[in-house]
């Protein structure tokens, strides 16, 4: 059923329910937020200068909202996801563009947290939802279907508050990793999807467009991990903060521009290592980022390890590596070889707390710790993300055996928890330097 | 004599402290925490270092809340590293250190040679601690400093189950309605900051010898309470307060061992970690 003929389920009488006042403000703040976080990242010592494009894509209201204000006007459709489950290689064999659609700003948790109260709900989630209510940020009104995995309890709501306003697909994602017919739902909620894509463009997807999708994507992990490769020396040039905004904008861009974008990145990253020219303090803390996601422009907690003397070398966040690893393997090229290499990729590697059994998630952090040095991982949670508040503790276990110290965190969408948290986040990196 | 100042910048006090490697604490000064953090922490110096010769003092380390906003410091280090190094100090057998303030609590486990190996604090709130106390003794009437003597006096505490500091103040107000006695009252009081200072600890998982201090320290129904709730040997220095002033006092730069060359650092880890993570 399109949203028109759908009675408002949340909202029933929308006209006047924000004040002209409120969404203007919210907008203002937004903006705000979008020139300070930039201001803030750019006024770096010592920074690539092939950063600013990525500035640009992930810039409120920047120039890649024009590009596709352009794109919707020759009749092209936007798909906002809200997951690093989504397979963008089968809404760019349609023909669509895909934008990540979950928010990190501040003001648009005020809107949300009017309409449900203060349910204990992740930010993250309030924001997305007050950001589309409101229409506070340019982006969101683009998109002609939203396409999310049922993941989290939060995620799932959202999804349904969001068809009050917008076509919402919401993919039956099993939560359970082992049984028989998991890999089986999986493989058919694609298959939907690819459907539902299909006809959200009116354009069948070929064999052959998937694959070149494929192909691109493959080829972009490939640059992105040797960006990656930048961050394992003893010094780095590049901050967990900008390699993490470089994997956000892959799901905000173009994916050819974007790669050849990075590999811009990565020349330069060469060239100043040449010269000898490293971020981060001499000696800082090896510190790895794991926990709940952090959305441009809600970069405050790998702000402060940065600023209070760690380097974040890596991550394990679905809104930093995770967006640009584990590649598509190919093995048949049968249309339904094709989708069943989705459906793995889409599934399996990917490690967030709303799976179990979830092993797989200790296994890649502590491959991660080897791989890129990390002295200690700091674990942050959202206020309400009540899965990775869970793993939070079988985690630090499992690190504690290991030898590595773990440093939990919780945040909220406001800055008033900056000072308590940079005071334990400043004691966690002198612990790790003392233990040298 | 060389002299070596550790200014502690708390929420409710600033205490400083000048440590001497011959003769330990030579002088000690605390006073509450005002705005104006800057001239405060001038005047105690000045006041501090009467008696003793300026050109003798090595360095000065700041720590607490306020640490960075003392100008004159050569060094900032947060409380909890501080803290851990003056419980390190004072017994360097003890296994978690616990520092309980006017807004904060922090439980350290102390390692080798006085370095934390983890630690926890609270989190966005400041129940249970220094101002929770104050508050809760404010609404009995009652000298905050004497509201441990007071609760010992008490031979059925109550029992508060509020959190809050505000909640819980009301609470005691309709427990003083009820016609409680005020001993019992401030007992149950005490037996809560105990409780939440037990949970802390024991989610560190940890069977050694446990040192108290900061502020709170100094009130014996807390103490005694904290006795009742972890059966283990606590120890309580007897200047608590103190104890993260010298810990800064003792981090000082001049003070310190030298450290190995980074190069050399990072070979010892790298196997480290193949060794303890045993991932490929």
């Amino acid at each position: 059923m399109k949203k028109e003929d759908r009675p408002a389920r949340y909202i029933k009488e929308r006209k006047g329910y924000f004040s002209e006042a409120q969404v203007d403000r919210t907008k203002k703040e937004s903006k705000k937020m979008s020139q300070r976080i930039r201001k803030e990242m750019s006024s770096k010592k010592v920074r690539a200068k092939a950063m600013s494009y990525f500035d640009d894509v992930m810039e409120y209201g920047g120039p890649r909202v024009a590009e596709l204000e352009k794109f919707k006007k020759g009749g092209g459709k936007v798909v906002g996801t809200m997951c690093v489950m989504v397979p963008s290689e089968l809404t760019y064999a349609a023909g669509a563009r895909s934008i990540r659609l979950c928010s990190g700003y501040y003001e648009c948790v005020h809107p949300a947290n009017e309409l449900l109260g203060d349910a204990g709900l992740c930010p993250m989630v309030k924001s997305t939802l007050g950001s589309e209510m409101v229409g506070a940020n340019p982006i969101t009104d683009l998109v002609d279907l939203v396409v999310t995995p049922a993941t989290c309890d939060g995620k799932m709501k959202l999804a349904e508050i969001l068809e009050d306003w917008v076509d919402v697909h919401i993919m039956n994602l099993p939560r359970v990793k082992t049984g028989d017919t998991t890999s089986k739902t999986w493989l058919a909620e694609i298959e939907f999807l690819k459907s539902r894509l299909e006809a959200l463009t009116g354009r069948s997807i070929g064999k052959k467009d998937i694959i070149e999708q494929i192909e691109l994507y493959n080829s972009a992990q490939e640059v992105y991990r040797d960006l990656l490769e930048h961050r394992k020396g003893r010094r780095v040039s590049i901050t967990g903060q900008d390699a993490m905004l470089v994997a956000q904008a892959s799901q905000m861009d173009d994916v050819r521009r974007w790669t050849k974008k990075v590999r811009e990145l990565v020349l330069e990253l060469d060239m100043m290592e040449r010269e000898g020219r490293f971020v981060g303090e001499e000696g800082g803390a090896r510190i790895l980022l794991a926990g709940s996601p952090m959305i441009y422009p809600n970069f405050k907690i790998p702000s402060i390890v940065e600023d209070s003397g760690g380097t974040i070398i890596t991550d394990e966040l679905c809104t930093g590596i995770r967006l640009m690893s584990d590649p598509i393997v190919l093995e048949s090229r049968t249309m339904r070889g094709v989708m069943e290499a989705i459906a793995e990729k889409y599934f399996y590697p990917c490690s967030c707390p709303c799976f179990t059994p979830n092993d797989e998630r200790i296994n890649r952090i502590k491959m991660s710790i080897k791989a890129f040095g990390a002295e200690g991982v700091v674990f942050h949670s959202l206020r309400g993300c009540h899965l990775n508040n869970l793993e939070a503790t079988k985690i630090e276990l499992e690190l504690k055996s290991a030898g590595i110290p773990m440093l939990k965190l919780e945040s909220e969408y406001d800055e008033g928890d900056v000072e308590q948290v940079r005071t334990r986040v400043e004691a966690f990196v002198e612990m790790l330097r003392a233990r040298r | 004599m060389e002299l070596y100042m550790g200014i502690d910048v708390g929420a409710i006090n600033t205490k400083m402290v000048l440590y001497s490697p011959d003769g330990g604490i030579v002088a000690h000064l605390s006073r509450g925490t005002t705005v104006d953090l800057e001239g405060m922490a001038r005047s105690m110096k000045e006041d501090i270092m009467e008696g003793f010769d300026i050109s003798d003092l090595k360095s000065v380390v700041s720590t607490g809340q306020g640490r960075r906003a003392v100008g004159f410091s050569d060094l900032s280090r947060t409380e909890i590293t501080s803290f851990a190094r003056g419980a390190f100090e004072h017994d360097s057998a003890v296994d978690i250190a616990v520092d309980m303030g006017g807004h904060g609590v922090r439980a350290m486990r102390i390692g080798e040679m006085g370095i934390i190996s983890d630690f926890r604090t609270n989190d966005k709130c400041s129940s249970g601690t220094g101002c929770f106390i104050d508050a809760t003794a404010r609404a009995l009437n009652v000298d905050h400093q004497k509201a441990g003597e007071i609760s010992l006096l008490s031979c059925s505490p109550e029992r508060v189950n509020n959190t809050c500091t505000v909640f819980a103040e009301s609470e005691v107000v309709s427990m003083v309605a009820k016609g409680k006695k005020k001993e019992d009252i401030l007992a149950g009081l005490n037996d809560m900051v105990a409780r939440r200072i037990g949970a802390l600890v024991n989610s560190m998982r940890s069977e050694g010898r446990i040192l108290f201090g900061g502020g709170v320290a100094n009130n014996a129904g807390v103490v005694s309470g904290l006795r009742k709730v972890i059966d283990r040997d606590i120890v309580v220095p007897e200047r608590p307060e103190l104890v993260g002033a010298l810990g800064a006092a003792l981090l000082s730069p001049g003070l310190h061992r030298s450290a190995p060359k980074e190069n050399e650092k990072m070979e010892v880890k790298r196997s480290l970690w193949d060794r303890i993570l045993g991932v490929k």
